[in-house]
């Protein structure tokens, strides 16, 4: 018997642990949801809607609740979004199990009916979906709507073409799209609203040398990966190397204004910067390892391992280059480009909070673009497939045999919480919403219904 | 300039990196002087100049340091220099929230000691190097007596484990491997941070790694250096996997096969990776002059510390500068023979009248001075030393006159002991000695007995008497020897009898490690046992 009471009361324990993390996260959701700050035992601050960031910076002691914070990032980790979804729904799942269970159903029973409805869900996902000729006005659609639920919404509005021209411009025909060629560049000033998409490259590095040029026009780019000196004793080998670049340098751009610039993967010592200074060569070191693939898709060009046999061909060109200097920060803007195939989101904000909030919308807003045109269909929002999808379970409950018919019950019940939660975040009443919701759903075919 | 950037990963990694850049700091000279000599210490070498936002300049370390979710204390990542607003809560999240309905959940604050509250407020009126502070009650994290200003991108934090969590302990080398990959994914600190000081070092010789090697951290540790390698093919490397003696479990309990298994990944990959890995173990005995609390964290990784700062001097002196590249090379002249071993003599015993007994600093002798901090087994087997470098610091160019006696000279005793130590008919030797002594700021535990102010030793004051004591001298003495056999063979052996299904925590997550890689570390041990025979 005590045995029987210790299950229960670990299974009580489980429970209330998912229960008090959907309480945590619950707020979050949905343009009208709160944004919260975070203050940690060091006075550290974070403020975010977004649910993976909350989950990753409290502080879970809950083993269950840990678990479901796991959920909750893979799935963000999949989709690029979702956290605060996941995190209501197992709450919610666990919270209308505890009903059944309560009344003497077996936990096996019920999952067994949360494993068919399960299914079920998956098939109904796919007759609800829309599929579209997924054209710009759509992706402006989903992009807004993503970003509206983590920024306000004249930041929104600012970002979401930024983050719709990011995608369509990246994007190979016929591959999948790649984000990691569109760059994020945070930068500590003005307002966010100035934060905006630069057709091409934004460095967060500038020259080390004072005398280089901070601005060239009309350039040749060239990219290399070229190891710096270890020892004094490399030096003869490394000048040799320098003079190569610039003998190269003389011959493409000869008496003409052309400008020449050097990307460099590793490092360049001072004397080396020196002798291409002295050369008209404005030269960046360390060039992150991204930035190298996605220079040569902006500029054209190939990298070079060496500096020997360069040819006219590996160069990349570019109109633009100019240094920007914050503090102890240094930006190089590579602009005016031809054609590119990876660009930069430039993001601005008075201060790290801000900056930090405006990154992770627009990774989300990214991801929710990239997955409509890599899916090629959406679904309707504001709970409406929840809604649907509850009905459809009620319906799907009479055909299943014996008491798992209470776990898909329980299921489709859960599956309200996304518009319940929802409407009580605009200050709507939960019930009058789903009941109002439920109605149209009987009275029309349509698969549509908004909320509030 | 020849920089080098410091990696600091683990809890009590960062102990010693503590102390370490707190010895930094005790060694600034704040003094204006036009006419003072150029300052022997290169600090440019460990430290940065730069200029915040608001335009106040800093000098911060060129550091990156880990530690795990809550391991940090009352640290905050943007220290005083770098705070954007007034601190207030509720005005920073109105700036931020664009009128927004908002929420804050404020955990409750970390409690300051007294030393980190006096650190943090320049008006209050006490002399922070007089005052006794309490330290050894009141230090529970590395933070707590903390006296640099680090910059932001220094500090990380590892998400995805807690400190001290026992539901999901940080115990597993897989689990930093996979930590590491994670972290990247989510912050790429590798470009965003670590870039950051590496892209404006000029012409870095070398990275300087403290680790933990018996839990997680080793593995983040390694794919953390892979990932440099791949920037760095050749840069030195030297790194120290430090482990506390109290923190080693029991032979024949689970949490101790996993320890051995962390330290066996640990040792095969870092020695693949650095340039010279030195294991190290916290002291575990004491002396006259010396008397850690060897339970206390704050105390035994002051004594690495000390050792750690003392064997790299040679790399970050104005006179007689080797660098690390060099250093290591002329150690490790076999090339095969990656494994240090590093040990202290904290103070170097010495009068005022330059009186020390230099048969006893011999690591052979019988009751020696030098503590041993190495993890190697009590051998049984004479040690063959195929490489040392021993650094002398903190002896006055002329010591007090001896009536009587000749007055002594501080080349006179480098080189006595110099001879001493070319006894051990070493491979290679490096000999190197310096005025700087070791600092000893108020930071620094109260473990010295029987010093005056400078570090000399002298009797007359009474052993229940803690002395104030403000530097000392030191000799480290760090070698590549056959002692490292003994504790490679203990590794592969257990390794040998070990059922590794037992062990599915490794095989788990995206970098888990599978049987045949479990297996490669064995034979790379027995290959690493063969390279320190004789």
């Amino acid at each position: 018997m005590s045995e029987v009471a210790r299950r229960g009361q670990a299974l009580q324990l489980n429970i209330t642990a998912a229960v008090g993390l959907q309480d945590v996260l619950k707020s979050n959701l949905g343009p009208k949801g709160t944004i919260k700050m975070l203050v940690d035992g060091a006075g550290n601050i974070k403020i975010t809607k977004d649910g993976k960031v909350l989950l990753s910076e409290m502080q879970i002691q809950n083993p269950t609740a840990a678990m479901i914070a796991r959920a909750a990032t893979a799935q963000d980790e999949i989709t690029g979004d979702g956290t605060t979804s996941i995190v209501l729904l197992v709450g919610e799942l666990m919270k209308q199990a505890e009903r059944y269970i309560s009344e003497g159903l077996h936990p096996r029973i019920i999952t067994e009916g949360f494993d068919l409805a399960r299914k079920e869900a998956l098939e109904f996902l796919d007759k609800f979906k829309i599929e579209k000729q997924i054209d710009r006005e759509i992706l402006v659609n989903v992009a807004r709507t993503s970003l509206n639920t983590k920024v306000h919404a004249a930041l929104a509005e600012t970002l979401t073409d930024a983050v719709v021209d990011a995608v369509m411009t990246i994007k190979p025909d016929g591959q999948p799209i790649d984000l990691h060629m569109v760059e994020i560049m945070k930068m500590q000033h003005k307002t966010a609203t100035e934060s905006r998409l630069v057709r091409g490259l934004v460095l967060d590095h500038g020259a080390r040398h004072p005398d280089m040029p901070k601005r060239v026009e009309d350039a040749y780019i060239l990219t290399l990966n070229q190891r710096e000196k270890l020892v004094e004793s490399e030096r003869k080998f490394t000048d040799e190397k320098v003079k190569k670049i610039v003998e190269f340098k003389k011959q493409v751009c000869g008496d003409t204004n052309k400008g020449f610039v050097v990307i460099n993967q590793k490092g360049i010592d001072p004397l080396s910067l020196d002798l291409l200074c002295k050369n008209g060569i404005l030269a960046l070191r360390r060039a992150k390892r991204r930035n190298m693939e996605r220079l040569q898709l902006i500029c054209g060009g190939v990298a070079q391992n060496s500096v020997d046999d360069l040819s006219p061909e590996v160069l990349g060109y570019a109109g633009l280059i100019y240094e920007h200097t914050l503090g102890e920060e240094k930006y190089t803007f590579v602009e005016e480009v031809k054609n590119p195939k990876s660009v930069t989101i430039l993001v601005k904000g008075p201060n790290s909070h801000t900056i930090a909030q405006i990154n992770d919308a627009i990774r989300d807003g990214l991801r929710a673009v990239k997955n409509a045109i890599e899916d090629k269909c959406i679904v309707p929002g504001a709970g409406a497939f929840q809604v649907g999808l509850s009905a459809h379970l009620n319906k799907f409950k009479s055909s299943v045999k014996g008491r798992a018919k209470m776990g898909v019950q329980a299921f489709a019940d859960a599956m309200l919480i996304i518009p319940k939660v929802l409407s009580q975040n605009g200050g709507f009443d939960a019930q009058d919403t789903i009941v109002a919701l439920q109605v149209v759903l009987v009275f029309s075919d349509i698969s549509f219904s908004y909320i509030g | 300039m020849h920089e080098i950037l410091t990696l600091q990963f683990g809890q009590f990694a960062n102990f010693v990196g503590t102390h370490f850049w707190n010895s930094q700091e005790a060694q600034f000279d704040f003094e204006d002087n036009p006419n003072a000599s150029e300052p022997e210490l290169l600090h440019d070498i460990l430290f940065r100049v730069g200029v915040t936002q608001r335009g106040i300049e800093t000098f911060t370390p060129r550091l990156l340091l880990y530690d795990l979710k809550g391991g940090f204390g009352s640290l905050k990542k943007m220290n005083r220099l770098y705070e954007e607003t007034s601190g207030n809560q509720e005005s920073e999240l109105h700036n931020s929230s664009w009128g927004l309905r908002s929420e804050i959940h404020a955990q409750m604050p970390y409690p300051k000691n007294e030393y980190i509250q006096k650190e943090s407020n320049s008006r209050m009126e006490i002399d922070i190097e007089v005052k006794d502070f309490k330290l050894d009650e009141t230090v529970r994290y590395w933070s707590d007596f903390n006296s640099v200003y680090y910059h932001p991108k220094s500090i990380n934090a590892i998400t995805q484990y807690q400190f001290e969590d026992e539901f999901m302990p940080f115990d597993i080398f897989s689990y930093g491997k996979g930590a590491f990959l994670e972290h990247q994914r989510d912050l790429d600190s590798f470009e965003e941070n670590f870039r950051f000081f590496a892209e404006e070092c000029d012409a870095i010789q070398g990275f300087q790694v403290f680790t933990g090697i018996i839990d997680g951290y080793g593995g983040f540790a390694c794919s953390f250096l892979e990932r440099l390698r791949e920037e760095y093919p050749k840069t030195a490397i030297e790194s120290f996997g430090i482990t506390e003696n109290r923190s080693l479990e029991q032979k024949g309990h689970k949490s101790y096969y996993k320890q051995i298994l962390n330290l066996s990944f640990s040792t095969t990959q870092l020695t693949e990776l650095s340039s010279l890995l030195n294991i190290i173990n916290t002291p575990s005995t004491r002396s006259s002059f010396f008397r850690p609390n060897t339970n206390l964290p704050y105390h035994t990784s002051g004594v690495v510390s000390a050792a750690i700062e003392t064997a790299t001097l040679p790399f970050r002196t104005r006179h007689d500068f080797i660098s690390m590249y060099d250093l290591i090379n002329r150690l490790n002249w076999r090339g095969n023979t990656k494994l240090g071993s590093l040990g202290l003599a904290l103070p170097l015993p010495i009068s005022n009248f330059g009186e020390v007994d230099v048969d006893r600093l011999l690591p052979t002798s019988n009751n020696n001075i030098i503590q041993d901090l190495s993890m190697a087994l009590n051998g049984q087997h004479a040690v063959t030393t195929l490489g040392q470098s021993v650094v002398v610091r903190g002896l006055p160019d002329k010591f007090e006159f001896f009536p009587g006696k000749s007055q002594k000279n501080a080349s006179q005793i480098t080189d006595e002991i110099f001879q001493r130590f070319e006894t051990l008919n070493s491979g290679s030797s490096s000999f190197f000695s310096t005025s700087v002594t070791y600092p000893i700021p108020n930071s620094f535990p109260k473990i010295f007995n029987h010093l005056n102010r400078d570090g000399y030793i002298d009797m007359s004051i009474p052993s229940d008497q803690i002395p104030s004591v403000h530097s000392v001298p030191a000799l480290s003495h760090l070698t590549i020897s056959t002692k490292s056999h003994d504790l490679l063979q203990q590794l592969a052996n257990t390794l040998q009898n070990l059922n590794f299904n037992l062990f599915p925590e490794y095989e788990g997550g995206d970098k888990g490690l599978s049987r045949e890689e479990f297996l490669e570390t064995r034979e790379a041990l027995w290959s690493l046992c063969e390279a320190f025979k004789e």
